[in-house]
């Protein structure tokens, strides 16, 4: 496996994206584009050469289940694997350390973010 | 074509682009993402950012998925070098060739990089102040009262702030060395309020210092500290004389406060230096600046404010009959005289830039051509066509950032060249400097260029297929030979489109420099005078001084004329104006359009400006303050007034123009005068009344322009007429002393430069052209040598061989020619409210471009096409 911690932000919001259920490329980057108030803008080229590496990597597998019916039909969608479901936890752990180390160091204000 | 389809045509480019495996794979869902990014609604700038991105992200994911396909990171590396290597190698091999495609790029970059600083500087740029959208400058041109200003600020519900000001009011500065003519805004105290301002040093003026007879304060700015204190802090607490006044300096206010960018010292309370303002409500000679109420439209304060001054308008005809005001938005009111301009040069440089990288492509893609064999040879030992498009791409871009980097530094170097070519009335120059967006522009445009020159061959190869690659000569070369063709076009096409624009503006500013103006302004010297008021301020003193003056300057040997006059030609600000009276008709409310420009002459003024006197006589020594009040009115007044009657010996008058009676003074007309190009050399005169200023009986009346008609260069009699000023009063102070010359340039100064500049740019970009079509040209001859050898050989004529060789480039010119003028067509329009007395489809110029621009392009064709016949028939068929 080549991911590893920590993640990229962009792979990071690229597995957030999808922790709900399954998703489509387009709704990827609408989701990670609000999530982070525009501050990671993925390109479609950017995005699926992501998607590649984590197909690869079997971090994400492509969902064959259902889809809302009039949705465009050639629309491929995608969920995290178990293994995928996994590192995204083991890298929140991490983020969440490191916040709350931030805080006991006075950096960031208790109750701030 | 509609934004979705130009969407959908760039992305299904770029990705047959991508490596075979990711573009099976995702090509598709790319795509389809791509074309609904594309498509999301957004503003122009917004628009072409986020597409601009999309392209981007693209490009850079071919060079990644490549990379990737290569496999490992560090390989890849060695590939990028190895690659960079060949660059240079080869670059080296043909210097010419380097030199020519650096030079080209660095200017094109360069000359982008520099405009874009300007807009960013001049146009992008935030104002210094909070909030700077809530800012908004009420008046235009000096036009309303204090009075109205109160009102104002009782009846608005939508202003957080407003304050008047007496922008760059005149002053003379004595007691600190040599006396020096400087100027304050009088204000109020709102009006810090409404920038929100805050001294560096010291204090700001409150409301209960601006009284009528208040002490004098100065709140000085941070130049003028800097000027005349160098930065001595005890320089607070100081006094300073003002027109005799001595006024104390209570604060330090930073640069941006002079934000209108007069060049003031500082700022006084406007109730102290102007005590009759407060009471007057028919002055209207005061500026007004307002803040917006938090999360208030600016449309809806916009209309209020327009609301409550016709209100006033209805209220008190007397003072307000029309006088409406329509807030702006400050940043627009500050710039939105030259933004038009200053994008179109953008966009005329950003043309230019367009066509060196097409041009550039073109040269790479001939390269391309002349090194298939290498490419064959290498496809043969196994690399594979990501490698020779990654190493194509690598060319382009390394060329352009090469080319970029010397572009951006000759940007940065040259910059305070630019700033003191620009004309006089663009705003915000001063301390501008080149800020970080810039520098990413520069680099933007550079990875575009490079992008598009790399890319533009490497798609080529693309399409040509190994089978191309091999043959040499097959599919590839007819492909090669379109590409260049659509090159060429496109080359074309731009370039008519500059030459086109530059042709309007050429014959706009031909039309303005030659409108007739009404006076000789060559031989003329100028200068301002302001007579302090606290030793002149009733009647007398002021005729004197300027009287003997005037009497003394004639005396001068060099000077033919001597004259005064209260407000000289191309004064924008357009000088003294008042209701007029006619004897014998009734006086018909303030509305009636009755106003004149009022000029106050002494000595012959129309004989120093060669102003002809058509009928009557003119002004002159023997009217003086013993005889009858006369008036010399120019034309348009007499057209306007008197039409079809004879006005000499008619009488008018000034209204309440009496200092002490406040009755009107009257005058005979004596003589009709030429119209003078008054305000500008766009519009003609308004009707004016010039009156003897000994007659006058104003007390006011203290300021106005000494003329001076010169033997030689007018230039060279600056000393003798400084020296007679002071001969008079030894602590007056002369400002703006110039030739009439130098001011009708400057009037001209927009119209000079957009010519002058987009001229320069259709002239490179046609030198382009020129060099393209030259290329594409010996190209084709080159690779049908032998074609042409056995044509000759076979005793073909001279003329059909440089025909046939023609053919190549005229075709493409045709097509570029007529998209060029379509092109033109489409977007000339926007010039129209630059142009003087030319329509933006100026049948002319479109003409002359239009054959122009092929005839030449051709010429210079010819010159390899005339080769063709040279070549030798048996060396040709030999060197097969």
């Amino acid at each position: 496996m080549q991911t590893k911690l920590p993640l990229s932000p962009q792979v990071f919001h690229i597995l957030l994206s999808l922790a709900p259920g399954e998703g489509h490329g387009y709704g990827i980057i609408l989701d990670v584009e609000q999530a982070t108030d525009g501050s990671i803008r993925l390109g479609p080229g950017t995005l699926y050469s992501a998607l590649k590496r984590l197909l690869a990597d079997g971090l994400v597998e492509e969902s064959t289940g259902r889809r809302p019916k009039d949705d465009d039909e050639r629309r491929r969608y995608y969920r995290l694997s178990t293994a995928g479901r996994r590192l995204l936890g083991a890298e929140t752990t991490r983020l969440a350390k490191a916040v709350g180390a931030a805080r006991r160091a006075g950096v960031l204000k208790p109750g701030a973010a | 074509m509609t934004p979705a389809r130009g969407g959908r045509a760039v992305a299904r480019q770029l990705i047959r682009l991508l490596p075979p495996g990711f573009r099976t794979e995702f090509g598709s869902e790319i795509e389809a993402v791509f074309r609904d990014r594309w498509a999301e609604p957004r503003g122009p700038l917004g628009g072409l950012r986020h597409r601009l991105a999309l392209v981007g992200d693209l490009c850079l994911t071919i060079a990644r998925e490549h990379r990737a396909e290569t496999r490992i990171g560090a390989r890849s590396m060695q590939n990028l070098w190895l690659d960079l290597k060949h660059t240079v190698r080869w670059l080296a091999r043909s210097p010419g060739f380097a030199v020519a495609a650096l030079l080209t790029l660095a200017l094109g970059i360069g000359a982008t990089t520099a405009m874009f600083s300007l807009v960013d500087g001049v146009l992008l740029r935030p104002l210094p102040f909070a909030e700077p959208d809530r800012l908004a400058f009420i008046t235009r041109e000096g036009d309303v009262s204090l009075p109205d200003g109160e009102d104002w600020r009782a009846r608005s519900k939508t202003f957080q702030s407003i304050g008047l000001l007496a922008r760059a009011w005149k002053f003379d500065l004595t007691g600190l060395g040599e006396p020096e003519p400087v100027t304050a805004h009088a204000v109020e105290p709102g009006f810090f309020d409404v920038l929100g301002v805050k001294p560096t040093r010291g204090r700001l003026f409150g409301a209960s210092e601006n009284q009528a007879s208040g002490a004098h304060l100065i709140v000085i700015t941070e130049g003028f500290w800097a000027r005349r204190f160098n930065r001595d802090p005890t320089a607070i607490g100081r006094t300073l004389t003002l027109s005799g006044n001595p006024a104390t300096i209570i604060g330090v206010l930073p640069p941006e406060a002079d934000f209108l960018a007069d060049g003031v010292i500082g700022f006084v309370p406007i109730s102290v230096e102007l005590p009759w303002a407060p009471a007057n409500r028919g002055t209207n000679n005061l500026d007004a600046i307002g803040r917006i109420r938090p999360g208030l439209p600016f449309a809806q304060a916009r209309a209020e404010l327009t609301a409550i001054s016709r209100q006033l308008s209805t209220e008190l005809p007397e003072t307000n009959r029309g006088k409406i005001v329509d807030p702006m938005p400050m940043t627009e009111y500050l710039v939105g005289r030259v933004s038009a301009s200053l994008w179109l040069v953008l966009a005329s440089v950003a043309t230019l830039l367009a066509i060196a990288a097409v041009n550039l492509a073109g040269l790479l893609l001939a390269r391309a051509a002349a090194r298939q064999p290498e490419l064959a040879l290498r496809t043969a030992l196994g690399a594979d066509r990501g490698r020779l498009i990654a190493q194509l791409v690598t060319e382009g871009v390394a060329i352009a950032f090469a080319g970029g980097i010397l572009g951006i530094m000759a940007a940065l170097v040259t910059h305070r060249l630019l700033l003191s070519a620009l004309p006089d009335a663009v705003p915000r120059t001063a301390g501008l400097a080149i800020r970080w967006p810039v520098i990413l522009f520069g680099a933007g445009a550079s990875m575009l260029v490079g992008l598009l020159c790399g890319l533009i061959p490497a798609w080529q190869v693309s399409r040509a297929g190994p089978a191309g690659a091999l043959g040499g000569k097959g599919s590839a070369g007819a492909s090669r030979q379109r590409g260049l063709r659509t090159i060429v076009a496109v080359e074309v096409a731009l370039a008519m489109a500059l030459l086109v624009g530059a042709g309007l503006l050429a014959k706009s500013f031909r039309r303005l420099w030659s409108e007739p103006l009404g006076f000789e302004p060559s031989g003329v010297l100028m200068a301002e005078l302001v007579l302090p008021e606290s030793r002149y301020n009733t009647r007398l003193p002021q005729t004197q001084a300027f009287t003997r003056i005037i009497d003394r300057l004639k005396t001068v040997p060099g000077v033919r004329e001597a004259s005064f006059v209260t407000t000289g030609p191309l004064n924008a600000r357009g000088g003294i104006g008042t209701k007029i009276l006619f004897d014998g008709r009734p006086d018909i409310g303030p509305d009636q359009r009755t106003g004149a420009r009022i000029r106050f002459t002494y000595g012959d003024y129309f004989a120093t400006l060669r102003i002809p006197v058509t009928n009557g006589r003119a002004l002159g020594a023997r009217d003086d303050d013993r005889t009858p009040a006369v008036a010399v009115i120019n034309a348009t007044f007499a057209k306007a007034f008197f039409a079809g009657r004879d006005p000499i010996g008619q009488r008018i008058a000034l209204k309440s123009w009496d200092d002490d009676t406040k009755t009107d003074f009257w005058a005979t007309i004596v003589g009709v005068a030429g119209d003078i190009k008054g305000t500008s050399l766009a519009e003609g005169d308004e009707p004016a009344v010039y009156i003897p200023y000994v007659q006058r009986k104003i007390w006011w009346e203290r300021f106005g322009v000494l003329g001076l008609r010169t033997e030689g260069d007018p230039a060279a009699m600056t000393a003798a007429l400084k020296e007679a000023v002071w001969s008079v009063d030894p602590l007056l102070t002369i400002d703006g002393i110039q030739a009439l010359g130098a001011r009708r340039s400057a009037a001209a100064g927009r119209e000079r430069f957009l010519a002058v500049v987009i001229g320069l740019f259709a002239i490179l970009s046609l030198a382009l052209v020129v060099q393209g079509l030259w290329s594409i040209v010996a190209c084709a001859v080159e690779s049908r040598r032998r074609e042409f050898g056995v044509r000759m050989a076979l005793g073909a004529r001279p003329g059909s061989v440089v025909a046939l060789a023609l053919r190549q480039a005229a075709l493409p010119t045709g097509v570029g020619a007529v998209a060029g003028v379509a092109l033109a067509l489409a977007v000339t329009r926007l010039l129209r409210g630059m142009l003087f007395q030319v329509s933006p489809t100026d049948p002319g110029i479109l003409a002359a471009a239009g054959v122009a621009l092929p005839l030449i392009a051709l010429a210079a064709a010819a010159v390899p096409a005339w080769r063709a016949t040279r070549i030798d028939p048996l060396t040709a068929i030999r060197a097969e």
